[in-house]
């Protein structure tokens, strides 16, 4: 039998590297291929921002009847005070005009919104702060990139912002990267695969709650009402305090630019942009800074979004951080004020 | 066989190059998913059967080997005797 003259050891080596370039390349192609979805939502768990009607109490019969002497008694009957409905925060929601303290950059107010935007710093960081109160629930809302649900569907977060006219809006979960995250956006559940990271829900009663993922539980957040729902994380305070760890990798625990939001009170929330990877400027923070800088604002819970090049924050249409390098495309936003989702 | 565990090898060599790629990039960014996405379960899959065929041909193509030794080794044997048999004087 005759035998062939095996190949150059070097020939083998570069052939497999092609190899491993090639099996990258359909790695890439099918992760990062843009899918759009259907854009229809798999359930309706809240509608216009209240509970879907299988959790309301059910609503008083309407007054019209061709009885003309019932009309008079339902006319003569006195107003019953409005009980506030889930998610209406009327009662807490502050009129006074906002205050100009040191280191705000700007603010606004109306009737059903109000933001304060302050620039702060640390020793080697600096971010900004975005104070927020809503009237109402339906004033705290999410937008897609490219206006639908899908996979690796990407565009600028000031883009995003611009075409909703958003007072403020900052980078979201970018749930559109993998395949395997809840995603629950105004109240409706688009994608219900749990995934292995934090979560993150805001209830339709306007309160916010972060989960450890093993501690999260897709039903209970349906039935008790999810109106947002993040999965990106980590979970930045834990009964009140700093976390002792963190449920992400060690080089996304380090200085980093980051993009998180808190929540103080039903209807009060602040977003918060870490500058980072900018020299003299700023570093970045640390997931325990960013975890400290949250307590020291007066959260009672908190929540990392995707950060890195991707955190932005944009004010009245303006970029008012500075994203490394200009900011990158990304799948989606929080954003108040402006116009309703698309 | 030679020309199977080749090919196996080579796949192994791919898909671990492959892997410590992800693994590198997973670090950096875990939220992509590139060690949970459905691919990266073919591309587990593709992996694991690579390695297990690789493994399976390895422990047969050793233990052919063995056998032969042992038999090269009992054959060796057995010539010795037959040949110090040879060498032993006659009997009377």
């Amino acid at each position: 039998m005759r035998h062939k003259k095996p190949l150059p050891a070097l020939l083998v080596v570069l052939l497999d590297l092609l190899g491993v370039g090639a099996m990258l390349g359909i790695f890439a192609l099918v992760q990062l291929t843009p899918h759009a979805g259907s854009g229809e939502p798999l359930q309706s768990i809240v509608s216009n921002g209240s509970p879907s009607p299988a959790e309301q109490s059910p609503a008083p019969e309407a007054a019209s009847t061709s009885d003309p002497a019932a009309t008079t008694d339902v006319a003569a009957t006195p107003e019953p005070t409005p009980t506030p409905a889930p998610g209406d925060f009327s009662a807490r929601f502050p009129t006074d005009e906002p205050e100009e303290a040191e280191g705000v950059i700007g603010s606004y107010a109306d009737s059903d919104l109000r933001v304060v935007v302050s620039e702060k710093h640390t020793e080697d960081a600096t971010y900004f702060v975005a104070d927020v109160w809503v009237r109402s629930i339906k004033g705290f809302k999410t937008a897609f990139a490219q206006g639908k649900y899908g996979h690796s569907l990407y565009e600028m977060p000031n883009d995003i912002a611009s075409r909703l006219n958003a007072v403020v809006a900052i980078s979201g979960d970018t749930y559109g990267s993998n395949k395997q995250s809840v995603v629950i956006r105004n109240g409706n559940l688009y994608r219900d695969t749990v995934g292995t990271e934090d979560v993150c829900v805001l209830y339709a009663d306007g309160v916010m709650e972060s989960y450890y993922a093993s501690q999260f539980s897709l039903d209970d957040a349906i039935a008790r009402g999810a109106y947002q729902c993040w999965a990106f994380g980590p979970k930045l305070i834990d009964n009140g305090q700093v976390p002792t760890s963190y449920n992400t990798t060690d080089v996304i625990i380090s200085h980093n630019p980051r993009s998180a939001i808190g929540y103080f009170e039903p209807g009060h929330y602040c977003l918060v942009v870490v500058d980072g990877r900018q020299g003299d400027y700023s570093h970045g923070m640390t997931m325990d800074e960013l975890s400290q800088a949250m307590l020291d604002l007066g959260c009672v819970d908190a929540y990392n979004l995707d950060g890195g090049q991707s955190a932005m924050m944009v004010f009245q249409g303006q970029i008012v951080s500075q994203p490394y390098k200009g900011g990158r495309a990304i799948s989606d936003i929080i954003y108040f004020g402006g116009n309703d989702p698309e | 066989m030679r020309k199977f565990r080749s090919a196996l090898s080579h796949i192994g060599v791919i898909f671990s190059g492959v892997f410590l790629t992800l693994v590198i990039l997973n670090r950096y960014n875990p939220a992509m998913g590139f060690l949970t996405s459905t691919i990266s379960q073919i591309f587990i899959l593709i992996y694991c059967l690579s390695v297990l065929l690789l493994a399976i041909a390895t422990i047969a193509d050793n233990r052919r080997y063995a056998a032969r030794m042992h038999q090269r080794a009992e054959e060796a044997e057995r010539w010795k005797k037959i040949g110090t048999n040879a060498r032993r004087p006659p009997q009377r």
